[in-house]
Order: structure tokens, then sequence, then C-alpha cells
């Protein structure tokens, strides 16, 4: 069932990623082309940096644009008109939950990938050459000063907890509209104000943190101690903790997620 | 016959209004049955609490002898009272999707009575007008073989051959095993077709009988009945 939800997803999200990856890389493609008409003129220098801004922004507002839009689509595909058809379908809410997160990770990895190909077509020439020297360099480097299977490990737990991470942002959001939807109004002002207030109770503990341990600096001290004496492993250490964090928080917006709709929403 | 729906002291409130008042009804299979009211008494409620969209305050529904949830939804087939079919997926999108999804679901029935209709597979739901796209709705709510159509108001906001189309479709494509209950308050297009009426008021069922009853008991037609009930 998650798999055909995510068909259904998939096929609602294309009808916006494909426009936008499209303008994304006709604007990489035409900072490409305005690099080869090369000259020492001011026309081709405000040209050339109105179209590397233009790709920036490009950029931002694609990452942006595909936050927004699996938001929207979980809103308006379970709490709207959409979820009169959804929610009747012999489908559990945790399984609804878990084919949103998984279609909204995927849809984001397929934004960073486009966005990475723009990067490239628009850097052609000396400028990509000069990028993957230096990122070759780096992985031979890291290679032989960590050691190349802990360099490799390092890099399958960044990806792992880029995704879990990603994961864990949408089941935030998608939290933030359940909780929102059970308001009697204003029910995206309400779900704005669950984040606003998720994010100040980060911003009380990250507080609280920093006191403890200005207030007692044996505290950090101890522990930067510990990850010396672990000395690479500590790097493994600390992205595996991450992950585990990113895991719990995300079980835990989705569990939260699944018990209001199973017991209080209700589709008005 | 058996108890296919049970409701008891079923009760739904919002905030200060309360939509639904203890409300205890049984319904058997083989039947259709129009669940009458005018708007506002707490029709919707009711079919909502049916399709697990809703939960309620106080009391239970069964469907089956199952609270409302996956397996019941694979029993009962819900048309609502708003247009709830992603309307930038086309005709041939939305039947792959029914039949992916349910597995009572009549694939063939449903592009046949489409043909009929005119309507392309490749169509989309957006480019098809506010009647076709109810027509639509419909198709793919009786193309499936289930135990419980609920239907939300089926026949308003619809020109007359339109209505008619929806009542030929409803009795034509419905498993006869199973009950039709159907919501309105255009009673007069639909009473041909009841076998029993049930009347809600404020939330609260104040009539559950057979038509035939209705006029041997009343000497009057479900609508006069309908009108004389509810008159302001």
């Amino acid at each position: 069932m998650v798999r055909k939800l995510m068909k259904y997803d998939f096929l609602s999200y294309l009808r916006s990623l494909i426009p936008m990856d499209i303008v994304l890389l006709a604007i990489a493609v035409i900072t490409r082309l305005i690099q080869l008409t090369e000259d020492d003129s001011t026309s081709y220098r405000i040209l050339l940096w109105s179209s590397v801004t233009a790709l920036v922004i490009a950029c931002v507002v694609a990452s942006v644009m595909t936050v927004v839009l699996c938001a929207a689509r979980f809103h308006r595909n379970l709490f709207a008109a959409e979820g009169y058809l959804s929610l009747t379908l012999p489908v559990t809410h945790g399984q609804h939950v878990l084919a949103k997160t998984l279609s909204s990770v995927l849809v984001s990895a397929v934004t960073s990938i486009s966005i990475l190909v723009a990067l490239v077509i628009a850097s052609l020439g000396d400028v990509l050459t000069e990028v993957v020297r230096a990122g070759a360099y780096l992985i031979r480097f890291g290679s032989q000063r960590f050691g190349g299977g802990r360099f490799a490990l390092w890099g399958v737990e960044g990806l792992l907890l880029a995704i879990t991470a990603a994961a864990a942002v949408y089941l935030m959001l998608y939290f933030c509209l359940t909780v929102g939807q059970t308001a009697k109004k204003n029910r995206i002002l309400a779900a704005v104000g669950v984040l606003f207030g998720l994010y100040l109770l980060t911003q009380i503990l990250g507080t609280v943190g920093i006191v403890i341990s200005v207030t007692n600096p044996e505290i950090p001290e101890r522990i930067l101690e510990w990850l010396e004496d672990m000395r690479y492993d500590s790097v493994t250490f600390v992205l595996s903790s991450m992950i585990v964090i990113e895991v719990i928080l995300g079980t835990v917006y989705g569990l939260l997620i699944r018990t209001i709709m199973r017991k209080k929403l209700n589709v008005e | 016959m058996s108890v296919l729906l049970q409701c008891t002291g079923l009760t739904k409130r919002y905030g200060d209004l309360t939509a639904l008042d203890g409300v205890d009804l049984t319904l058997e299979n083989g039947k259709i049955i129009g669940l009458l009211g005018p708007n506002g008494s707490g029709k919707t409620t009711l079919i909502k609490l049916i399709n697990d969209l809703l939960k309620p305050d106080e009391g239970s529904v069964l469907i089956r002898g199952m609270t409302p949830g996956t397996e019941t939804k694979k029993l009962v087939a819900y048309l609502p009272d708003t247009p709830f079919l992603n309307s930038w997926m086309t005709v041939k999108q939305i039947v792959t999707m029914f039949t992916e999804f349910y597995e009572d679901f009549r694939p063939e029935l449903a592009y046949e009575m489409l043909r009929q209709l005119g309507i392309g597979p490749e169509r989309k739901l957006k480019a098809l007008s506010k009647g076709n796209k109810e027509k639509v709705c419909l198709i793919l709510v009786m193309s499936r073989n289930a135990l419980l159509y609920v239907l939300d108001e089926p026949i308003a906001g619809v020109d007359p051959a339109t209505r008619d189309y929806i009542i030929n479709t409803i009795i034509n494509n419905y498993n006869p095993e199973a009950s039709v209950l159907i919501s309105t308050h255009l009673i007069s297009d639909i009473e041909q077709v009841l076998d029993d009426v049930i009347f809600i008021q404020n939330g609260r069922i104040t009539l559950h009988q057979s038509v035939d009853d209705i006029r041997e008991e009343h000497g009057k037609s479900v609508d006069e009945l309908f009108r004389e009930v509810f008159r302001w």
C-alpha cells in the first residue's frame, strides 16, 4: 500500500517538479552560454553576474519550493477535499504518513540532484575541472590521512544523516500541520504557531545546555577529553549519534501524527 | 437479513453545537435507505462517522461488527457531497487508482459506464463539466462491489436529466446483497427507489420506517410526510 500511495504522490509532485527543474536547468545553460562569449566589456560582466545571481536564486527557490510543495501536498491530500478520498482508502494512517515522508525525502533528493546538475552545467570548463580536482584531492587526502575504510564510512554516515534529517524535518512539518488541523479555525495559522513553538522549545533547550556548560565547565571538558581519546572514531560516534537522534525525533513525530489522526482528527 | 450497520448512542459535537445526539440506528443488507432531513440536521455528520472521517464524542458505530477503520473501508463505498477526486488526474489514472486500492472495484464496469457517457479515459478530470465530474465520481463509487454504499447528496445541484442518470446508475449497479444509504432532501426524485427512510432532525432520528409502511400508515407519500414533519 505504501508503494501505491507513493506512486500517486510522485505523479502529483512531477507536475510541479518538472517545470521547476526545466527552468533551473535553462538558467544554468544560459549562464554557461554567456560564459562562452567572454570578453572584457562591462555589459558582459553585468550579464554574467545577472545570470549567476538568477541561478543562485533559482537554486534557493527550488529548495524552498520543494519543502513547501511537500507540506502542501500532505495538507491538501489528507486534510482538504482530497482527504475524502485518501482517508477512505483501505490504508492505515501510519501508511499514509510513511508514504508521504518517503516521497518527500525522494523528491528532495531529486531537487538536490537537479541543483547539482545545474551547477555542473553552469560551471562546465575550467571551473568544473578545478572543482573536480579539489574534490579528488580531498578524497585522496582523507583516505590517506584517516584510512580509506573509515573515510568511506564517514561518507555513508553523512548520507544517512542527510536522509534521516530530511525525514525528521518533514515529519516535524507534518506534525505541525496535523496539530494545527485540530484547531477549530485558522488551522494553517495554528500550524505555524506550533512550528514557532517547537523552534522556541529548541532555543530554550539550547540555552539551558549552554548555561549548564558555563556553570559546570568540567562537563564540556570531560566530553572533549573523551572525544579526543577516541581520536578519529569520535567523528563516527558524533555522526552515528546524530543519526540516532534524527531517527528518534522522526519516530516520535510520526507516532504523534498517527495517534492524532486516529483519535482526534475530524475531516470537516 | 443480517445487521450491516449499528449505531448506538452516537453523539458528535462541534463546540457548543450538538450535530448528532445519541443516535441509535440499525441497517440491514439488501435495502436502499433514504437518509432524509433538512440542511444541518446531521446527515453528513452521520455519514462521516460511518466513514471514519469524524470521531464520535460518545457512542459507537459498528459495520459488520467492526469499528470504522481500514477493514470497514474495504466494505463501504462512499460518495462525499464535495468533489473529492484529484482534478489533475486523467479518468484512466483515477480508475487505475481505484483498481489498485479497492479489491472489489470492477474497472470493466466503470469503463463501460464512462463509454456510455462519452467520457474518454484520457480526459483530465479538471476538463470535465460539473455534471460529468459528479457522474464520474458516482461511477467510481458504484463500480465497487461493496457491502454498503453511502451516498451523500448524490443528486443535489444537478439538472433533472443528470438526476435521472444518477438514480438509474445507483439502482442498476449496486450489489443486491448490499445496502445503499442515500442522504438527500430532494425526496420526490428518489422516493420511488427507496425501501426504507430515516428522518433526521436536530441530530436525532425521528422516524425509521419502510416506505410501504409510511404510505399505509400515514396515507401519504414520503415527500408529503417530510413536508409535514419538517414544516417551518
